[in-house]
């Protein structure tokens, strides 16, 4: 692949769900790349439209540039894209040679792993740590949460032998489809133009592409939310809509945040009204315990975390809740207890118990 | 982790960016003597600042996830890590 086809097809993957015109798509590449000339796109965007790499559709006075997932052959050159990225970045960082190689190593007894993806890896180099969305095959086997525990248990050595910091969030590959496809702003839309599959990106690109081309609508985000930042409007908006109305607040329409987003938000005000609520939230929806375990670890909070789900196991226990406690008492978490009565009683007098 | 001169201010550019004012933060011990380059390196991070800004300080350092070993102290008594 030449570099002016890497571009292309970098740039149209970050532009995933966004319709892009060949003149948007020169622009998007000179921004990310310091160069792009439109002719010199033009050219290459008509040889890789005739081989069937992309697909070229007219609106209006432009054509719309995208990905042909339905072509067999895409899947290899995502692959070679995903591989050329780690090669220019392994060759800037002896530091995560080493941590990428040692964590394919060490986690290659677990079956279930389909792929690991370093996300911001340069910016995250700089503060000493690492992302890792590890994705795992669909199975209903009971040995999944084992297998996640062992992940954990890996990945806490791995910290201490590199002295680095490594967030991990774990998830099936039909869990992080639904995060994909969400209209909800959630970590995984916003963490997929800038990951690297350094391992098993074969097995990512096929499964992508395979639920693309089953319609299934991906639209890739470029913020990245900070939940201590999300607006006072846009929390009630969410609250609401997750069953959790606060007196004295009026509500209008926000944006959409996904659940474990907006508990990591309560928990990093700090507020004992907010964090007392967060009970109520989780036993009224389903929230994904490994994101927000991901999150509890990112920003600091898995104590408070801890406490607060281990006071919702005894007012209403559920199986999920009782993996995540599971889950961060093995990464070694400190309780902070949690107001159990105050909890009960708001709980009650939300519905969320009878 | 040893942190060289420049690792220390990468770290600390990324801070700069949660930051809502200016502030006055002041390296202490091996930070200080890394970022004059007088050491090659130093394994704790290490400041002081004064009382006014340190909770500007600890907003930004918490919403910068980060793996550093970082202590400050608030008018030079230790307050936090």
């Amino acid at each position: 692949m030449d570099e002016t086809a890497f571009r292309i097809l970098d740039t149209l993957w970050k532009e995933t769900g966004r319709p892009v015109s060949i003149r948007e798509l020169t622009s998007k590449i000179r921004e990310s790349h310091g160069t792009a000339y439109y002719a010199n796109i033009y050219q290459k965007v008509r040889a890789l439209t005739r081989e069937g790499t992309i697909t070229l559709t007219k609106a209006g006075r432009s054509s719309i540039v995208d990905l042909n997932f339905t072509n067999y052959l895409l899947i290899d050159l995502l692959t070679e894209l995903e591989l050329k990225r780690k090669h220019n970045l392994l060759m800037k960082s002896k530091e995560l040679q080493m941590l990428f190689k040692d964590v394919e190593e060490r986690y290659e007894d677990i079956r279930s792993i389909e792929s690991i993806s370093a996300i911001s890896a340069e910016r995250n180099l700089k503060l000493n740590r690492a992302e890792l969305l590890i994705l795992l095959h669909d199975s209903r086997d009971n040995n999944l949460h084992r297998e996640i525990i062992k992940i954990h248990a890996i990945t806490r050595d791995l910290q201490a032998h590199h002295n680095t910091k490594i967030d991990t969030i774990i998830l099936t590959t039909g869990a992080f489809l639904d995060f994909l496809t969400s209209d909800e702003i959630n970590p995984l839309r916003e963490m997929l133009s800038n990951k690297i599959t350094f391992h098993s990106p074969q097995d990512f690109w096929t499964h992508t592409a395979a639920a693309l081309t089953r319609g299934y609508r991906i639209k890739l985000l470029k913020t990245d939310t900070n939940p201590s930042k999300i607006s006072e409007k846009d929390l009630i908006f969410n609250l609401a809509r997750y069953g959790y109305k606060e007196i004295g607040f009026e509500i209008r329409e926000g944006e959409k945040i996904c659940i474990e987003y907006i508990i990591a938000s309560m928990l990093m005000t700090e507020e004992a009204r907010r964090i007392n609520a967060i009970p109520i939230l989780l036993a009224k929806n389903k929230a994904n315990y490994s994101l927000l375990i991901f999150l509890s670890q990112k920003y600091r909070f898995s104590a408070r975390l801890l406490g607060l789900l281990k006071a919702l196991s005894r007012i209403k226990p559920l199986s999920e809740n009782a993996t995540g406690i599971d889950i961060l008492e093995k990464l070694g978490t400190k309780e902070i207890k949690a107001d159990e009565k105050s909890i009960e009683q708001k709980m009650r007098l939300y519905n969320a118990i009878r | 982790m040893q942190l060289d001169s420049s690792a220390l201010i990468e770290f600390l550019e990324e801070v700069d960016k949660e930051l809502n004012r200016t502030i006055t933060l002041i390296a202490v011990g091996g930070t200080a003597m890394t970022l004059l380059r007088v050491k090659a390196s130093t394994v704790d991070v290490d400041f002081t600042l004064p009382g006014e800004d340190y909770d500007e300080f600890q907003k930004a350092l918490k919403n910068t996830p980060h793996g550093f070993k970082v202590d400050y102290w608030k008018d030079g008594i230790e307050v936090g890590l």
